[in-house]
């Protein structure tokens, strides 16, 4: 069991150094992917879902500094890597889709320049024409580079992948930039993709074909997923095992639908409860009181304790741990952590 | 002879995008008259100083006393000078002159401010404040001043003044370079460059520095004129090209002593200038449009 283990990251707290103070944007942030599943990241906005992600990349941005904790992928912790090793992971081995494809798309390049530097970054293409008994050409490996970025685009079912190869990012619509989006993630086969917050900008329909194709990719190429998203119904329909995130820790990890059928952890449950239903009978929406806590001066305790109907004392006082209160679901609440 | 055609096709296939894009910016330079009148003066310029010995009816170093100051006529379209050296020619000769100076200074400049400027702007810190304050302090001086205090010391001459005139050009482009960099090395598509694994080296140049291309080939287009410009001024002020080099502000200089009986002698090199520096105006204006690959297709 425990070799399948493809990403466990353990007690990470990343700072951002800013001009008002030390923002703790993740204090202490537990969680594992095994190999091949899908992983989902829940929170409100600004819980710190994309700064754990560009953590697990090492890509955390200048006022920002990981300060402590581990990321082992692979048997490797990445903390310990140096920057030439990480490069060669990043692309390879974990890949990511952000969510605003225009921006992410470089306007000035072709859509297959792009796919093309990602498969040149990281594959010894010359050894491999050299592989096939043929002599390796300057005109041989773009016609090779040419293939491999079609086959890419075919494997995102992207319409007309000869047209599309050629054209720009502003020529192609939402839909076909994030598939082109997917298509650069994709292109080395990496073991982890990340989506982060990947359909958020689409429309509905666009959005699902998105999804499903996603779903598609994973079991072609085995890939685990990490979806961050602050959507309930996108977790519910993609992931084995989802963390609800808040201010900066991981509240309640488990598979998916223990967390829909029993979720222990208030925030978890007002997370739920806030879900628009079109089965039941129309009633005024509930929401959690109150908003996300400045990360500056973080309430004390339990990061959640000013919103929480059920707020104890301890609650004030002492951070509650992620513990394991029944087989494979965790929960950080005093609630039941033997508060009681 | 087939196997030819054949070859002939198959390269017309591969270079079809090309072909294309080419057509496209053709149409899009049709479609604005005044970048039009910017092409055709420029390409004019152009031919004019690549034929320039088959265009020109005389040796422009030639002198013929006898034939000193005629005034326009059928044998001397601008007439000829105090020397008799026909000045329509010396005008054709003097294109290659000016031609040679703004691609010289412009590619010098353009250079030196792109890589100071990339560097600056995307790596920051000490390396940035180091080449902006060598840049301020270039930016300090009037930049004729500048050209003119350098192109005196290094001696008079073409190249010298080609020279003088670079070091006084570049900073405006690390300055632009540097804005263009600045803004775009928080682009989403540079975050996605450096989440495939590129180094710093590939990100800027091919990532970043291509995007700030379209500002700069424009300020590029606008320079050429000027770079023209402060050439002849040097020349007329005696320390760029020497006589009898057929340089258009050297030959406005000889010419402004008899200016009031003989106006020809200064005017027509003077609207060759002109007229270099207004094509050179209107294409770059032009080129802001037509190269920014958003407002292409449209």
């Amino acid at each position: 069991m425990k070799e399948d283990i493809l990403l466990s990251v353990r007690d990470l707290r990343v700072n951002f150094y800013t001009y008002e103070g030390v923002v703790k944007a993740l204090d202490g942030v537990t969680f594992q992917i095994r190999r091949g599943e899908a992983f989902g990241l829940v929170g409100e906005t600004g819980c710190g879902k994309s700064v754990t992600a560009s953590s697990i990349l090492r890509l955390v941005d200048k006022p920002g500094k990981i300060v402590g904790g581990e990321i082992i992928f692979e048997g490797e912790n990445l903390l310990e890597k140096s920057e030439e090793e990480m490069r060669k992971i990043r692309g390879e081995e974990i890949a990511i889709v952000f969510q605003d494809p225009m921006t992410y798309l470089n306007p000035v390049l072709t859509i297959g320049e792009q796919i093309a530097e990602t498969i040149m970054e990281h594959q010894d293409l010359i050894k491999e024409i050299r592989k096939s008994g043929k002599k390796p050409s300057k005109k041989m490996l773009k016609e090779f580079v040419r293939r491999k970025v079609i086959d890419v685009l075919r494997m995102v079912r992207m319409p007309n992948p000869e047209m599309v190869i050629d054209q720009y990012p502003h020529e192609l619509s939402g839909g076909m930039r994030q598939r082109a989006m997917i298509a650069m993630a994709i292109s080395c086969r990496p073991k982890l993709l990340i989506l982060d917050e990947a359909t958020t900008f689409l429309d509905v329909t666009i959005q699902r074909q998105i999804l499903e194709l996603v779903k598609d990719l994973k079991e072609k190429l085995g890939c685990a997923l990490m979806i961050i998203t602050h959507d309930m119904g996108i977790i519910a329909e993609m992931c084995d095992t989802v963390a609800v995130m808040y201010a900066g820790t991981i509240v309640e990890y488990a598979e998916t639908e223990r967390i829909f059928d029993n979720p222990l952890h208030p925030y978890t449950r007002g997370l739920l409860e806030a879900i628009p239903l079109l089965s039941k009978e129309r009633k005024t929406l509930k929401h959690i009181p109150g908003t996300i806590p400045n990360l500056i001066n973080p309430p004390s305790g339990c990061r959640f304790h000013p919103r929480c109907p059920e707020a104890m004392k301890i609650c004030r006082i002492e951070k509650p741990k992620l513990t394991e209160i029944e087989p494979s679901h965790l929960i950080a609440c005093h609630l039941y952590n033997g508060g009681r | 002879m087939r196997r030819l055609e054949g070859r002939f096709e198959e390269l017309l296939k591969e270079y079809h995008p090309f072909i294309k894009e080419f057509r496209h910016t053709l149409y899009l330079i049709r479609k604005s008259p005044l970048t039009l009148l910017g092409v055709i003066l420029f390409t004019l310029f152009i031919l004019t100083a690549i034929f320039a010995p088959l265009i020109a009816p005389y040796d422009p170093y030639k002198a013929n006393l006898k034939e000193a100051f005629q005034p326009p006529s059928w044998r001397h379209p601008f007439g000829t000078d105090e020397m008799g050296r026909d000045i329509f020619s010396r005008v054709v000769w003097g294109a290659r002159i000016s031609l040679r100076v703004g691609i010289t200074v412009v590619s010098i400049a353009l250079c030196i401010g792109t890589i100071l400027g990339g560097i600056a702007g995307y790596f920051g810190g000490l390396i940035d404040e180091v080449i902006m304050r060598v840049t301020d302090l270039v930016l300090a001086f009037p930049s004729m001043v500048l050209a003119l205090a350098l192109a005196a010391a290094l001696g008079p001459g073409l190249n010298n003044a080609m020279l003088a005139i670079s070091v006084t050009w570049w900073p405006w482009y690390a300055r632009l370079v540097r804005g263009q960099v600045l803004s775009l090395r928080e682009a989403g598509f540079v975050e996605a460059a450096r989440c495939i694994g590129a180094s710093s080296a590939r990100i800027l140049f091919r990532h970043i520095l291509p995007n700030s291309f379209g500002p700069v080939i424009v300020n590029a287009s606008l320079d050429f004129g000027w770079t023209i410009l402060t050439a002849a001024a040097l020349g007329f002020l005696g320390i760029g090209a020497q006589p009898p080099k057929p340089e258009w502000g050297l030959m406005i200089n000889t010419g402004r002593v008899y200016f009031l009986e003989k106006p020809w002698i200064a005017t027509f090199p003077g609207l060759a200038i002109f007229l270099v520096v207004l094509a050179s105006n209107l294409i770059g204006d032009g080129l802001g449009e037509i190269l920014n690959p958003r407002l292409r297709r449209r």
